[in-house]
């Protein structure tokens, strides 16, 4: 009995602090602003959330396009570049991790590309390939392809040999232990490297809004902070935010699936 | 090489088996080194053995005498440089589900419950019938988990998890147990009571098992011999046959045989052969 209470007592504390710590962030950001007293310069709560509410409904005067129709794009540009890019760096990755060859061939390309951030490589893409969905979509490419090999390749190498050996003693084909126990066994790992690909996305693709776009949550950011208002701005973060952490809600909800031990535990 | 009591033929063989067909093992001259090809470690120098069926073999000996490496290349995870080792008069040349190998730690997929982690063997050979279910069931329950089917790995104890590899290797009906130091990794406690459970498994089913270990008294309270391995280079330099009658449990271990037998092996280890 007093084991259940303990647990029900862990299980109740981290949202609980967790929620009262946003909590406290809201007040201490509404006194704030309620002491600079400037909506242009920092928006109440309030503020932001009556410009979401706003341009949920109405459309953004320059564009004629809703919030909801920008954040829809910005996901539609982030699903094409992530879902791509998870494929590529997957096969890749898998390839590396079987072959020493192929992974002497491509190791310099990613250990090269690794400190450089997506973002420098805007002005050439735009020059390349214009303004249109392509530079956009390469951009996020080019964030989370690294990732995405480097997550598989640490995934397949980290799998414990004696997890293959058991399943070839057990009568399991090179074949089958290969698809059945090497790449299933290094699943939690490859979701945990999409898990930092979303957010690297995000960061690529409201930067190549910014540049050359005409849609999208970084455009809405863009030109709400040309006509100076700053609720929009602010309430265009917010959906960002509450996208990316349904993401990785997501794909936390998928790594408890798939690892029911989880990832930290080995058996 | 030296064999001072041979044979000590193969008690209780008669009582019929009932999930295995044991075989015989033959190691003959193998020999096996690691390293750059410029300076070679012998691992392993000319060693040969016959293990007879169903008889219950352990491999004594210090680390580095090379006992996992021979116990590997019998499994077929690893090549002899020379010679070879047959069971049944067949070479083994890669692993299979005939010699199931139960390492220290159970190894055991974390993302498949108990049940699944036996059903294991059946899927990958694509041998899964209408019966293969009840099968597995009654492994678990053989190895005392028939509670525990929809579990996950990380839920059993230490003790279970290992029960747990036996029964997912047994459903194989295994020609030959090699086991690599399993109970190495458990307490005391439950190390006693996994020895207690493999002499009964064995007393039941009389599979041929190869039983690597560097602990005296777990040898011979297993084994019906003892091969006393030595390091530089790792070699078989004795072979004891342990002459005390099954069937065999824990509490006899303080017994004058046990001891005398117990005695005669560590004496051997520390003259580094020569009895």
């Amino acid at each position: 009995m007093s084991a259940r209470t303990a647990r029900d007592r862990s299980w109740l504390r981290r949202p609980l602090v967790s929620t009262a710590s946003v909590a406290g962030g809201v007040v201490l950001w509404w006194i704030v602003a309620s002491i600079v007293r400037d909506p242009v310069v920092l928006p109440s709560p309030i503020d932001v959330l009556g410009a979401l509410v706003k341009y949920m409904s109405g459309p953004y005067p320059s564009q004629g396009v809703t919030l909801w129709q920008h954040a829809a794009a910005s996901l539609t540009r982030i699903a094409v570049g992530f879902g791509l890019g998870s494929i590529i760096g997957i096969a890749i990755g898998s390839l590396m991790a079987g072959s020493k060859a192929i992974r002497h061939i491509i190791d310099p390309f990613i250990e090269l590309s690794r400190p450089l951030p997506p973002l420098a490589f805007i002005p050439i893409l735009i020059v390349w390939f214009g303004i249109g969905e392509v530079p956009k979509v390469l951009l996020i490419l080019i964030g989370v392809v690294p990732v995405r090999i480097i997550a598989t390749v640490t995934g397949l190498d980290n799998v414990e040999p004696e997890l293959i050996h058991a399943s070839r003693s057990l009568g399991g084909s090179e074949r089958y232990t290969m698809m059945h126990v090497r790449v299933r066994a290094a699943l939690p790992s490859i979701v945990t490297g999409m898990r930092l690909a979303v957010g690297m996305s995000w960061t690529s693709i409201v930067a190549a809004e910014m540049i050359a776009a005409q849609s999208g949550l970084g455009y809405v950011i863009l030109q709400a902070g040309n006509y100076l208002d700053t609720s929009l701005i602010f309430a265009a973060i917010l959906v960002i935010g509450v996208l990316g952490l349904l993401m990785d809600g997501i794909l936390r909800l998928v790594l408890r699936f798939l690892d029911p031990a989880g990832a930290a535990r080995r058996v | 090489m030296t064999e001072s009591i041979i044979g000590a033929g193969n008690p209780g063989a008669s009582d019929g088996s009932v999930i295995t067909r044991p075989a015989r093992i033959a190691v003959q001259n193998v020999t096996k080194s690691y390293g750059s090809r410029r300076k070679p470690t012998l691992v392993l120098d000319t060693v040969n053995l016959e293990i007879a069926q169903g008889e219950f073999l352990c491999l004594l000996g210090p680390s580095g005498c090379g006992k996992s490496t021979l116990l590997n290349i019998i499994g077929g995870f690893l090549t002899p440089d020379s010679g070879s080792v047959t069971i049944d008069g067949r070479k083994v040349e890669r692993p299979g589900p005939d010699r199931c190998m139960i390492f220290q730690q159970p190894a055991l997929f974390g993302w498949l419950t108990a049940l699944d982690n036996v059903m294991f063997g059946p899927r990958a050979q694509h041998k899964v019938d209408a019966s293969t279910r009840d099968r597995a069931m009654s492994m678990l329950d053989t190895v005392g988990l028939a509670g525990t089917a929809n579990k996950y790995p990380h839920q059993l104890s230490g003790g279970m998890r290992q029960r747990l590899s036996i029964a997912r290797a047994l459903i194989n009906e295994p020609q030959v147990l090699l086991m690599d130091e399993p109970f190495g990794a458990l307490d005391a406690i439950t190390r006693g009571q996994m020895q207690e459970f493999l002499l009964n498994l064995w007393a039941e089913h009389h599979m041929t098992v190869v039983f690597v270990t560097h602990d005296v008294e777990e040898a011979t309270l297993l084994a019906d011999r003892v091969a006393v391995m030595a390091a530089n280079p790792g070699r078989i330099v004795h072979l004891d046959s342990v002459d005390v009658p099954r069937p065999r449990s824990y509490d006899l271990i303080d017994s004058p045989e046990y001891s005398r037998v117990r005695m005669q092996i560590r004496r051997t280890i520390e003259n580094g052969g020569h009895s």
